[in-house]
């Protein structure tokens, strides 16, 4: 189930919402991980026990954990198991069929590929459980003793399936909270962020996205004023698309009394790609920052060792967001770039603030097209496309279709929207009549949805 | 309980969306259940059955989903609403519909693949050869963005025309292709297209039948000889995908025609009057699409049309000039159309397909499906 759905909307969540909120504080745990369970069996009744199986495996070794503080092994041979079976899962069920083709490839050989579908949410769930029982071990955290309300945790349905990548140390203090977890103040926030990451989604990323989509439909055989209207419209379409996604999560978690880490924070405003991924997915980045850079050695150990951890971090972000060459090619893309900003360009973009502009909105666009784009060859051509000057007679129509929605989305990606936000956010004068009509608009999308996609199936 | 209220008093957006959530989610379990939407012309969706299978394959849910999307209260409002937000996007299209000038919707097309095409075009090529001793004729009538071009907004993606009958020119000559483009342009100031539908109308047709019948060395009957009746308010298709607020209605026309049609045994009129009551007006003619049928005519010869939906309001053109008329649909007919041909010794064979099925119909091949 997703949240930009009729379903959700007027079936899913006035039922969660209503039962939660009259049940005793004690159940409440409860109803979430019911609610949760029900949310992902909804889309992948199949997978579901994998999903379980991981976090019986966490809350045990976690367990395990923490009444052996002082036994080493213990300690490393559990961290270990949860180690092997998350990670081996996300590559059983994420990576397989990737490695099997490219060995049919390379090799000659002609294996079957298993043709597995991705469980839903699985590079999200396996890699908040992983931190999760990291941080037991580290002794960061009191490993959870009642499992409902780990699996309250785990599953939690608002970011369950796109995150934002919500860790045990984020919400473990409202978890075992009862009293004074809900409050009128929350859930009004809550609201608020809900209908503006609704409105997100449905009204700007799904009216930019069909514009890419045609392109798309057109195997990316386009002039060049028609090719950067698309990728435009794409990089509008993934950051409305996802952000208003996280958007939503989090206001759902305030409804319910929790408080999610912010996921992106007007990334498309940066001065610099280091300042982007600052403000890009944020709970990723800080993941492998915390999880796999810091551990690597980060920038303690010297230039050449910190670049080669930047190498690691930025393969494994590639490569997480999907099993492609491409997906590799856009991590080291960035790698490039970020290590080109560390050792010198950053000093010098400073200086020229406008520059850095252009140049970081080229870098990232630029990206999307990579992140797009799988079959390399079309790629290769598209970007030529971008830089050529071939003409393009489909360019006025699209032009004409799409300009206001891509004025609409490029405004709000600018630092506008938290400016009226912040002054206007407590005048109900202005704040309901705005929040009715993105309401109404986008059910108004919903009912007639003929596009209203999930854009996030190979994460 | 007191002190709750006091407080929820100072967050109205709680009390408001609170409110709107659960009224509406209430009255849409109480709303009245459609089968049919008028307005899109089609069965809405139903509730499905449950069962563990479809539930496992992923198949279950999603019909819930669209079910209750389907159903939802006041569905045709929303639509409304959505499309007046679209139109103040300066959105040029909507759901595979693409807003012409004056009111004319057209069909999307974004072909970048031609493989079904060229496939058509082949199978029409060595039909003809394999029945090298008919008179086989074909067209491929232009839809209309082909030929009402001052209505076409620049650069949008639509069919053409041109494209589709150099295609079939090429692989099945040009000597057995009947080009009606160009008159249907010369009449392109007089109503031949429907601003809603995907068919041309019966006036349309009429142009395309005359050339016809000099293609094939014979004079049309004139225009005056037939007399059209004229029914008000007709949407079509396009207007039913499209559902855009402010749409213009057509008028949808017949010539008056007492000829009987032969449909598996059953004779009836060859206009259905009883569809002029409903959206789909169009069904009327030829009442509606059927794998075999056969007309008598008042005139001489036999023809066979094999056809796609544009010949229905054609085909009773024909009625004056032929003694009989079979009328093949593709889509439905699983015969050797050969055997057939030979058994009936057709004087004239007449493959009438438009520019924009005969790019993706997946069954012009059947025609040759039985050549060794």
């Amino acid at each position: 189930m997703i949240f930009s759905n009729i379903f959700f909307l007027f079936r899913f969540l006035p039922v969660v919402l209503l039962i939660y909120y009259i049940v005793p504080y004690k159940y409440k745990n409860g109803i979430i991980t019911i609610a949760s369970l029900i949310f992902y069996s909804w889309g992948e009744v199949k997978y579901f026990p994998i999903m379980i199986a991981s976090t019986v495996v966490d809350f045990f070794a976690s367990r395990t954990i923490e009444r052996n503080r002082d036994n080493i092994k213990i300690k490393k041979i559990c961290l270990a198991i949860s180690m092997c079976f998350n990670l081996g899962m996300l590559l059983f069920f994420k990576y397989t069929d990737f490695f099997i083709a490219n060995i049919n490839n390379f090799v000659g050989t002609s294996i079957p590929l298993l043709n597995i579908t991705l469980p839903l949410g699985i590079s999200f769930y396996t890699f908040q459980t992983m931190s999760y029982t990291i941080d037991v071990y580290r002794g960061k955290v009191a490993a959870e003793k009642n499992i409902i309300n780990f699996y309250a945790f785990v599953t939690m349905f608002p970011q369950l399936i796109a995150g934002p990548i919500v860790k045990y140390t984020d919400i473990n203090k409202k978890l075992n909270t009862y009293e004074g977890r809900i409050t009128l103040e929350g859930i009004n926030e809550g609201i608020k962020w809900f209908i503006l990451g609704l409105g997100k989604k449905v009204l700007i990323a799904n009216n930019v996205g069909a514009l890419w989509t045609d392109i798309e439909t057109m195997g990316f055989a386009v002039g060049t004023p028609l090719a950067w209207l698309g990728i435009i419209a794409y990089t509008l379409q993934i950051y409305f698309d996802f952000s208003g996604y996280s958007l939503m999560a989090i206001g759902l978690g305030k409804m319910l009394g929790f408080d999610f880490p912010m996921n992106f924070n007007l990334p498309y405003i940066s001065k610099s790609i280091t300042e982007f991924w600052r403000r890009w997915h944020i709970t990723l980045s800080s993941w492998f920052k915390e999880y796999v850079y810091i551990p690597l050695g980060g920038n303690r150990k010297g230039i050449k060792r910190q670049i080669i951890n930047m190498l690691v971090v930025w393969f494994l972000t590639g490569f997480w967001h999907g099993a492609d060459w491409n997906f590799m090619l856009w991590g080291l893309y960035y790698f490039m770039l970020l290590t080109l900003e560390k050792v010198f360009l950053l000093k010098k973009l400073e200086k020229h603030p406008l520059i850095a502009r252009i140049y970081t909105i080229l870098a990232f666009v630029i990206g999307w097209a990579i992140f797009y784009i799988t079959d390399l060859g079309v790629l290769g051509r598209f970007i030529s496309t971008l830089f050529s000057f071939t003409p393009d007679a489909r360019f006025g129509y699209y032009f004409g279709s799409y300009i206001v929605s891509i004025a609409v989305g490029i405004l709000c990606s600018t630092s506008l929207t938290t400016k009226f936000y912040n002054k206007f956010k407590d005048n109900n004068y202005v704040m309901l009549p705005l929040l009715f009509v993105i309401f109404i608009l986008s059910v108004a999308y919903l009912v007639d949805s003929t596009y209203n996609p999930f854009i996030y199936f190979r994460f | 309980m007191k002190n709750f209220f006091n407080n929820i008093k100072k967050y109205p957006l709680i009390i408001f969306f609170g409110i709107f959530l659960y009224v509406l989610s209430i009255a849409d379990l109480f709303s009245p259940q459609y089968e049919f939407s008028d307005l899109e012309n089609r069965y809405l969706s139903k509730f499905p059955a449950f069962s563990l299978k479809t539930l496992i394959n992923n198949e279950y849910t999603p019909k819930v989903e669209d079910f209750t999307e389907d159903h939802f209260i006041k569905r045709n409002s929303w639509i409304s609403l959505k499309s007046i937000s679209e139109t103040v996007l300066g959105k040029g299209e909507n759901n595979g519909i693409v807003y012409g000038k004056d009111g004319y919707l057209f069909t999307k097309t974004l072909n970048s693949d031609f493989t079904q095409r060229v496939k058509n075009a082949g199978a029409l090529a060595s039909f003809i050869e394999y029945n090298d001793n008919f008179n086989i004729s074909i067209m491929i009538a232009p839809t209309a963005p082909s030929v009402m071009t001052d209505k076409v907004k620049d650069g949008s993606p639509v069919n053409n025309a041109a494209a589709v009958i150099g295609q079939v020119s090429e692989l099945a000559g040009s000597e057995n292709v009947v080009d009606v483009t160009e008159t249907l342009k010369s009449h392109s100031d007089e109503y031949i297209y429907y601003l809603t539908d995907h068919h041309w109308t019966t006036l349309g047709a009429y142009y395309a039948y005359a050339d016809y019948m000099q293609s094939i060395g014979r004079n049309p009957q004139s225009l005056d000889s037939f007399e059209f009746v004229e029914v008000k308010d007709f949407l079509g298709t396009h207007y039913s995908k499209s559902k855009n607020f402010n749409v213009e209605t057509d008028t949808m026309s017949y010539i008056k025609n007492d000829s009987q049609i032969d449909i598996l045994g059953t004779k009836d009129s060859i206009y259905d009057y009883s569809k002029l009551e409903t959206r789909d007006k169009y069904a009327m003619f030829l009442r509606g699409n059927n794998a075999y049928s056969t007309i008598k005519g008042n005139g001489e010869g036999k023809i066979l049309v094999i056809k796609d939906s544009y010949a229905n309001c054609f085909v009773p053109f024909l009625t004056e000039d032929f003694a009989q008329i079979d009328v093949l649909d593709m889509r439905f007919y699983m015969q050797n159309v050969t055997m057939l041909m030979e058994e009936q010794q057709y004087d004239q064979v007449l493959v009438l397909y438009n520019s924009e099925t005969f790019d993706t119909d997946i069954y012009v091949p059947r025609l040759v499906m039985y050549n060794k």
